[in-house]
């Protein structure tokens, strides 16, 4: 199922004449090479199942490489934004990549009305988005624009994937305004 | 005499040589330890970076009462084997439905809610956590990066495995700015007062 919404990512993607850069982290990858295809890209998408409450753990290791070496080498970043000399500068803003866009599109086991409910035991009336806010940090860390994710819920249950994946192009477009 | 209750301590430190060895994460593991033996709790270890059995994992959450965890905040999260370390122990804990019968729902009685299926019923679960950010860019709705998220919010991810196995969350300890203007040592000395505070130990 995530093969089939990256594929629509893709293809809409192609539709509208971008190149397209690809990762599929499972197949392994080059540290120094993410960090070029970062800087090149103008959006950023990940596609991920939720497997207990957040990305599997193969994600949290490329982030943990990539960020972390193109923190050395200061290509995403120069710093975590505070200034010894400027006491009004916010941790959180040193981030390099200004103008990018992050969008995070996933898969989950919980249902929607799961989230956004006071009443529900697990979420408390947090959002999909609260809940994976971990991995949009990362990005609004580095200067990027974190845009609403896009998320098929109950997905053993679900009687909407269908419908999910046939909407999905109509969203990318609307979020990056294409 | 009743009998002893019991502590696992997770320390998810990961060491990146000449640059983070884990001397911080292991203090505070070691000052949550002294305060539990010195109240007579029996403690469970686990070194994530050394390797561990997920079964065994497993069988330590089963027997403990609390288990903490004690992780540095790398890249807004814990470090890649903590993740590993949860897919692979709570894979193991929903197969044996050890942790956990099912998500809470059920096809009979429709109004059962996610996320209600645990087993665990009974046992807290604490995050222990050393960050670079500093405590001012939380909880503040004019910070750039969290927006106004505390740092429960930021440990989300974590803490809802737990809840989702029907262990109770306890707020969550914080070393902040430790890489420039935090209090270390203050952090460090408020510790054990602070665990024995939110577990009501006597």
């Amino acid at each position: 199922m995530n093969q089939a919404f990256y594929d629509k990512a893709k293809e809409f993607f192609l539709s509208q004449n971008f190149k397209i850069l690809e990762t599929k982290i499972e197949a392994g990858y080059t540290v120094d090479e993410e960090v070029e295809k970062h800087m090149q890209a103008d959006i950023i998408v990940l596609q991920t199942p939720v497997n207990w409450e957040n990305a599997p753990w193969i994600y949290k290791k490329y982030v943990d490489d990539v960020f972390t070496s193109a923190m050395k080498s200061a290509k995403f970043l120069s710093g975590d934004g505070r200034s010894a000399t400027d006491p009004t500068k916010e941790y959180g803003t040193g981030g390099k990549m200004q103008g990018k866009k992050f969008l995070l599109s996933a898969t989950w086991n919980a249902p929607e009305e799961s989230f956004n409910n006071p009443k529900q035991p697990l979420w408390k009336g947090k959002s999909a988005d609260d809940a994976l806010s971990n991995i949009g940090a990362n990005y609004s860390f580095v200067g990027y624009t974190v845009v609403p994710g896009h998320y098929c819920y109950d997905v053993f249950h679900n009687k909407h994937i269908k419908e999910d994946l046939e909407n999905y192009p109509a969203y990318l477009k609307k979020v990056f305004d294409l | 005499m009743a009998q002893s209750k019991k502590v696992l301590l997770i320390n998810t430190h990961l060491t990146y040589p000449n640059w983070t060895e884990g001397t911080l994460n292991a203090a505070f593991f070691q000052k949550a330890k002294d305060l539990f033996v010195a109240n007579n709790f029996e403690v469970l270890e686990t070194k994530v970076e050394t390797g561990y059995s997920p079964e065994e994992e497993v069988e330590k959450h089963l027997q403990a009462d609390i288990i903490i965890l004690q992780t540095p905040v790398n890249w807004f999260g814990a470090p890649w084997i903590y993740k590993k370390y949860v897919d692979e122990v709570f894979n193991s804990g929903l197969m044996s439905q050890k942790f956990l019968f099912g998500d809470g729902r059920t096809k009979e009685d429709p109004s059962k809610q996610y996320g209600t299926g645990g087993k665990m019923q009974g046992k807290k679960f604490m995050v222990c956590a050393t960050w670079n950010a500093p405590a001012a860019s939380f909880n503040d709705p004019n910070q750039v990066l969290f927006e106004g998220r505390s740092t429960a919010d930021a440990f989300i991810a974590i803490t809802s495995n737990y809840r989702f196995c029907g262990v109770e969350v306890v707020a969550d300890y914080n070393c902040f700015d430790i890489f420039k203007d935090g209090d270390i040592a203050n952090d460090l000395e408020s510790y054990p007062a602070y665990l024995t505070k939110v577990f009501g130990i006597e």
